[in-house]
């Protein structure tokens, strides 16, 4: 059986049985909105001190912000249920996604899907607005295609870093919590320019996990700002290339890493 | 092992070991890693068609077996065929073509309807809509689902869910079934009803069947043959009636006298109780036979009527535990 | 008699919390990487602004960065859903017939856990802030001295607030919402998010007035001597005190609520 078809069959078992609990989904959607919403309001109060940071205006790193968002609530609205790979393994419950003639991370994926996430992609559009509307783009076809890739390519190289940052459960059970450093702490790295950070953590938060890809590099080139650090030009078109290896660098990791299961859950 | 048992063999395990590394507390700070040896080169074959209980004590090795059978744990050495396939590196394969059930842990989407999952089931296991009506239907009535099929599973008994979990594992006609503890926490009645299906599963359709348990009842009633494992190792395979005979030799016999009598002194035999006119002999069944005891103790007494009693398989298996492999 | 339940029961807190230590790893891998991004951006901040901030100088912000991610694991900031998970299962009921009172029982294991986070994972994630920079450490005992008694206030204000929103669920349909809001509170109004400081001015008076602020912005202005921290303290103490009122005012009308309607 196909990996989409067996997908959709699981996440629509898994729609019909959240159907049961409609009052805690529209409020965790609101609170999936107001939280999101937290960081820009840090955006917003910074920019109270200044016209630029880091040479971006505040509709450009709104830009960075709405853009990158809705690519990583994307993500969260399909693969977060990663999350409870460490639920799954120190119960053993991931023993059955073993016996079962589907592979493992299409079924934890599947397991379900994060519907409340809506609440983040709404709140990360409304910013994306505010940024065109006031960051002057002149708009080509180009441009306009870019920014569907940007969506597109953010959504899967979050997914990437959410598959990847899992496997750590597999070493070390209890170890879960490192992932949020590389995905909640990568989408908020993803959220400001690349220029005020450090020479090291760009390299790590924005190469090692590709985030600079989410956002920064395509919004160069819509926004028609300059390559920096003596970056080739191409590197700015490089996303979807840098998202379709990473989300083969974290299968193939997540496979090595499945094999070190140890099922001692009871 | 001869290597023509395998062609007959649907499930055989040859010098199977599991070894797993683990962090120990060695003082405040400091933790050692000790290798621990959970399957210690288990060698078996299980033909096809038939029932084989695996027991052991708790931390013996029979999950982690089940675990390498079923394609969950890689081996650590040594090799593993079911049904022809290595089950680790061919998962996804060996998966259409075996049932498991765990007795702690639940492959039933617990916040669905049963018949739900079952219909999730046909999908994932892509089963032709025809043959898993037929078969569902079968596993309904046998297991006597029918009231509870379109409760969500959370609100169904230990019972009721347990005969969900064997339908699910059957519902696309494996050739092996693996249960590790079936019936733990269910109440007698329960108990009867999921022995029974097995026995008729094994007899009806041929299902190879191993299972994994505590429950000596289960392997009384169900199994033809018995693997005890303990510390890693295979330490008995063979029949119940074997074990009985090689690890425990006494027999009790039971004879009510015509009249209370002191305890009787009979050559061969031990009286270990006595109430009123009944006596109970332990003897040796190697160096005597129950028809000599019975003439030696006609000719010493007046005998009404005898019993012999078989070892309970309870304590036999309890002093195997103890002793370990030195009951040899 | 009573004080050794209490002295016990932080103890447990304290040993449960130590179990952990790759969880306590994994969240000071993380936690680092959170104020390392964050010390990225607020100091650009201070740089593109060229003066001081709400009297944040860059090692004041570094200091600030590091301190309140090490205080995250000591005050639960994300945590405090065990109680809520204990009404809903209806497990409370056990804790309401133990002979001390809910607020009591909790509170102990709280201040326990509190503790062993603090010496486990704030002191050694904070120290790996100070060895990659320059932070403002304090020199005078007095001012350490403060700062330890603010953590335990800060400790007592977030212990009240996680207990009041988990309580909040004997009265609620969903657990999730008062659950959430609290959390949401917390990050918006203590401090986590930015320095209140950051924040224009009037903002900035009226958030430092508000609970939430005695929780994280509290200890840190005691840490780097910003403002008096006598009356800092003062504020703390206010606010602890009336929480736990306020905590033990639920917890007695939930006991009521659970007594009459059997939970």
């Amino acid at each position: 059986m196909n990996t989409l078809r067996l997908w959709r069959l699981l996440v629509v078992a898994r729609i019909r049985a959240q159907w049961q609990y409609r009052a805690s989904f529209v409020i965790d959607t609101i609170a999936s909105f107001a939280t999101s919403s937290l960081d820009f309001l840090a955006v917003l109060a910074i920019f109270t001190h200044l016209h630029t940071l880091g040479g971006w205006s505040v509709h450009q790193v709104a830009f960075l912000y709405g853009a990158g968002g809705i690519g990583f609530a994307m993500a969260d609205l399909f693969v977060s249920n990663l999350e409870q790979t460490s639920q799954l393994v120190r119960t053993g419950q991931f023993d059955v996604m073993l016996i079962r003639p589907a592979g493992t991370l299409t079924q934890v994926i599947a397991g379900d899907v994060s519907l409340r996430s809506v609440g983040k992609a709404t709140q990360a559009s409304l910013v994306l607005v505010y940024a065109l509307s006031g960051a002057a783009i002149h708009w080509t076809v180009g441009r306009a295609l870019m920014m569907l890739a940007i969506v597109a390519c953010g959504a899967l190289i979050f997914s990437a870093v959410w598959i990847a940052g899992s496997c750590i459960v597999f070493l070390t059970v209890d170890g879960d919590e490192a992932t949020n450093a590389i995905t909640y702490g990568g989408n908020f790295f993803a959220q400001y320019p690349l220029d005020v950070f450090g020479p090291w953590l760009r390299r790590l938060l924005g190469f090692v996990v590709p985030t600079a890809f989410v956002a920064y590099f395509p919004a160069l080139y819509v926004l028609g700002k300059p390559m920096p650090f003596g970056l080739p030009g191409w590197v700015r078109f490089a996303s979807p290339l840098v998202a379709a290896v990473a989300l083969g660098v974290a299968t193939a990791v997540w496979h090595i890493a499945v094999r070190h299961y140890r099922s001692t859950g009871s | 092992m001869s290597g023509s048992d395998d062609d007959t063999a649907v499930v055989m395990a040859r010098d199977l070991t599991k070894h797993f590394t683990v962090r120990r507390r060695a003082g405040r700070v400091r933790r050692d890693r000790v290798t621990v040896e959970a399957v210690a080169g288990v060698t078996f074959a299980v033909p096809r068609g038939t029932i084989v209980g695996y027991v052991g004590p708790n931390g013996a090795g029979k999950s982690t077996t089940v675990k390498m059978l079923t394609g969950i744990l890689v081996p650590s050495g040594g090799e593993v065929r079911v049904a022809g396939l290595e089950p680790s590196r061919r998962r996804i394969e060996l998966a259409r073509r075996i049932g498991v059930v765990f007795g702690q842990r639940s492959q039933l989407w617990w916040d669905l309807p049963l018949a739900d999952s079952f219909e999730l089931a046909r999908h994932l296991y892509a089963v032709p809509r025809s043959r898993h009506a037929a078969r569902l239907t079968e596993c309904v009535d046998l297991l006597e689902m029918a009231p509870f099929l379109q409760t969500p599973v959370r609100q169904l008994s230990l019972g009721q869910r347990m005969r969900g979990e064997i339908a699910i594992a059957l519902l696309h006609d494996p050739e092996v079934l693996f249960l590790d503890e079936p019936t733990i926490g269910l109440d007698v009645v329960s108990k009867a009803k999921v022995r029974a299906f097995l026995a008729d599963l094994n007899a009806l359709h041929g299902t190879t069947i191993v299972l994994t348990t505590h429950d000596l009842g289960d392997i009384e009633r169900l199994c033809s043959r018995l693997l005890i494992i303990d510390h890693g190792r295979t330490i008995f395979d063979g029949a119940l009636n074997d074990l009985r005979d090689r690890f425990e030799p006494n027999r009790t016999l039971v004879v009510d006298l015509a009249a209370p009598q002191p305890a009787l002194r009979i050559e061969g035999a031990q009286v270990v109780r006595v109430d009123g006119a009944r006596q109970w002999l332990r003897f040796d069944r190697r160096t005597t036979t129950a028809a000599d005891l019975v003439a030696r103790v006609a000719v010493a007494a007046d005998l009404v009527d005898l019993t012999v009693e078989e070892p309970d398989i309870e304590d036999v298996v309890a002093r195997i535990y103890r002793d370990g492999s030195a009951a040899f | 008699m009573r004080g050794r339940l209490y002295w016990q029961l932080a103890k447990c807190g304290w040993r449960r919390q130590t179990t952990y230590r790759a969880a306590t790893i994994a969240g000071m891998f993380t936690n680092s990487v959170f104020a390392l991004v964050q010390g990225a951006v607020l100091v650009a901040t201070l740089h593109a602004a060229g003066r001081r901030i709400g009297g944040y100088d860059t090692r004041d912000t570094l200091t600030y960065v590091w301190l309140a991610q090490a205080l995250i694991g000591p005050l639960a900031i994300f945590g405090g859903t065990e109680i809520a998970e204990r009404v809903q299962t209806g497990d409370i009921a056990t804790d309401f017939s133990r002979p001390i009172t809910l607020q009591g029982w909790w509170l102990s294991s709280d201040v326990g856990r509190a503790a062993s986070a603090f010496v486990f994972r704030a002191t050694p994630q904070f120290v790996i802030g100070a060895v990659i920079f320059t932070l403002a450490i304090p020199t005078s005992p007095v001012r350490w001295f403060a700062f330890a008694l603010s953590v335990w206030l800060a400790v007592a204000v977030c212990f009240s607030l996680h207990f009041i929103a988990d309580l909040a669920v004997f009265w609620t349909i969903s657990p999730r919402g008062a659950i959430s809001s609290q959390v949401l509170l917390m990050l918006a109004l203590s401090g986590m998010l930015l320095p209140l400081g950051f924040f224009p001015t009037p903002v900035a008076h009226v958030l430092r007035a508000l609970p939430w602020a005695a929780a994280v912005q509290g200890p840190i202005d005691v840490f780097l001597g910003h403002g008096n921290a006598g009356f800092s303290l003062l504020r703390q103490a206010l606010w602890a005190v009336a929480l736990l009122s306020a905590a033990r005012a639920m917890a007695a009308a939930a006991h009521r609520k659970l007594v009459v309607q059997g939970g």
